[in-house]
């Protein structure tokens, strides 16, 4: 028993002085330490020089970083909004505010007693329609404005309410029967639906395209590429936003780093996108297993057209976090 | 604790570059990968200089960044799935660059072991580094240490035994 312990340290102790011996011989190439260190000044130097523009930087640095934490929440907000408005506006436009109103409007209001103002149906039938020409050509220039703000938007609906006059005005000169007040209701329907058409065929003009792609850290800062790479461990989240449409789904495709790579292309996630939507905020957890390099693109899918980004070059690297501290614990 | 003077990145490259170098080829299959490893430590190590105290630090760094440098590297797809097909490395002396003409029997048997037995093997034997601070440069319990060390030399002396 004792024997075999004294043989195995001696055989171990012999390998491990081979080992040394074999191991001792190497050493790292004159030209790999060359090449290194070369790197290694082009990146203290790039370090120094952002540093420096960091420092000029700093007070709009500032302004990016606040601009960005309203930037993530104020599209969904936006877009929230305009949902309301839309709602709302249709009540005030579409059938539903015209039978609402019809609802609440005595039925002597229909039929007025006092005819002095229109003599006669002709007159009053020439009226409303001058009237409704005037309302349609100003639904028209809202249209064509075509401003998809919120703001705007109030204003419009704002603007069709506070015709309180014109409204009176036109329930003098509704025609006098129920079938007129039905066919008044249908004409502004047809008004509407035309302005909307308009706004149809300005959207048809813009092709399809993907307008920006941007990485967000933890705190809504957009991560910068260094030297054309992206570090994941940075990335948060990532911002899409497209023009011309929009896509009923987006996929996220990732090619691992090297030659002939292209058949180990994975699809990371498939997101599908609502109706009306600009812009998507896709969770970063799926770059998580990127090692040591990988391409990342996007596909957006038009319907008629699959729109494809360029390829982002992403790494996995949480030694690179600015606050990873280093330090290490050993020794 | 102070700071220590002078250190700065190029100088770890001259102290530690055999060290570096040396491990990242007990990682590695073949000496392209092991040239880029190298490379990717020391321009890492330009980020975080500023923090490492002492050689001492920046040496117990090197080494942790180098292991997990490799991990991540074999933890691809790509790479956890082709097998370089290369003969034992070109070994090279600090001239630059001659295949060493001594056999190394027991560095081949090395290479044969999984990437974790080599890891503890080369940092026990070469680094010399004790049990307890190669669980804490791996992110290991040292019982694992001591587990992964008896199988290595168990490993390696059957392997060192078929080839003599």
């Amino acid at each position: 028993m004792g024997n075999d312990r004294t043989d195995r340290r001696i055989t171990d102790q012999s390998v491990r002085e081979q080992y040394n011996r074999e191991t001792g011989q190497i050493h790292a190439p004159e030209s790999l330490i060359r090449r290194t260190k070369e790197t290694v000044r082009e990146k203290e130097r790039r370090i120094a020089q952002e540093g420096s523009e960091r420092q000029e930087n700093d007070r709009p640095a500032r302004q990016r970083h606040a601009f960005g934490r309203l930037y993530r929440w104020a599209l969904p907000a936006a877009a929230a909004g305009l949902a309301i408005l839309v709602g709302v506006s249709g009540i005030f436009f579409g059938r539903g505010r015209d039978k609402a109103w019809e609802e609440s409007v005595p039925e002597e209001d229909y039929y007025p007693e006092d005819t002095d103002q229109a003599s006669t149906d002709e007159e009053k039938q020439a009226q409303f329609e001058r009237h409704l020409q005037k309302q349609e050509a100003a639904f028209g220039e809202d249209t064509a404005a075509k401003e998809p703000e919120a703001a705007d938007l109030a204003e419009t609906t704002e603007s069709a309410a506070d015709s309180g006059a014109t409204q009176e005005t036109m329930q003098d000169a509704l025609p006098d029967t129920e079938n007129g007040v039905k066919e008044t209701a249908g004409a502004k329907l047809q008004a509407q639906e035309q302005g909307s058409a308009q706004a149809e065929d300005l959207d048809a003009g813009i092709a399809p395209a993907l307008k920006s792609v941007q990485f967000y850290d933890k705190d809504q800062n957009i991560v910068e590429a260094e030297a054309l790479w992206y570090n994941a461990a940075r990335i948060e989240s990532i911002l899409l936003r497209w023009e011309g449409g929009t896509p009923s789904n987006i996929k996220v495709f990732r090619t691992p780093v090297g030659s002939e790579t292209m058949e180990q292309t994975e699809l990371l996630l498939t997101k599908s996108i609502a109706d009306g939507e600009e812009s998507v905020l896709l969770d970063a957890d799926i770059l998580r297993d990127s090692g040591m390099g990988s391409h990342l693109f996007f596909e957006l899918d038009f319907g008629t057209q699959i729109v494809t980004s360029e390829e982002y070059n992403i790494l996995y690297d949480e030694d690179m976090l600015p606050d990873a501290g280093g330090t290490p614990s050993a020794n | 604790m102070p700071k220590e003077e002078g250190i700065t990145t190029e100088e770890a490259i001259d102290r530690y570059a055999d060290m570096v170098y040396r491990l990242a080829l007990s990682q590695m299959k073949n000496t392209t990968d092991a040239d880029d490893l190298f490379q990717e430590v020391f321009v890492r190590l330009v980020s975080h200089i500023q923090d490492l105290e002492s050689w001492e630090h920046v040496k117990a760094w090197l080494i942790r960044v180098t292991i997990n440098c490799a991990k991540k590297h074999f933890a691809q797809y790509w790479n956890k799935n082709v097998d370089f097909l290369e003969e034992p490395e070109k070994l090279t002396n600090g001239s630059g660059g001659y295949e060493m003409p001594e056999e190394q029997p027991v560095r081949a048997a090395v290479q044969k072991l999984p990437p974790k037995y080599r890891t503890v093997i080369h940092l026990y034997y070469f680094e010399e580094l004790t049990v307890a601070e190669i669980a804490r440069l791996t992110e290991q319990k040292e019982t694992t240490v001591k587990s992964q060390m008896h199988r290595a030399r168990e490993m390696l002396k059957e392997l060192i035994q078929d080839t003599v």
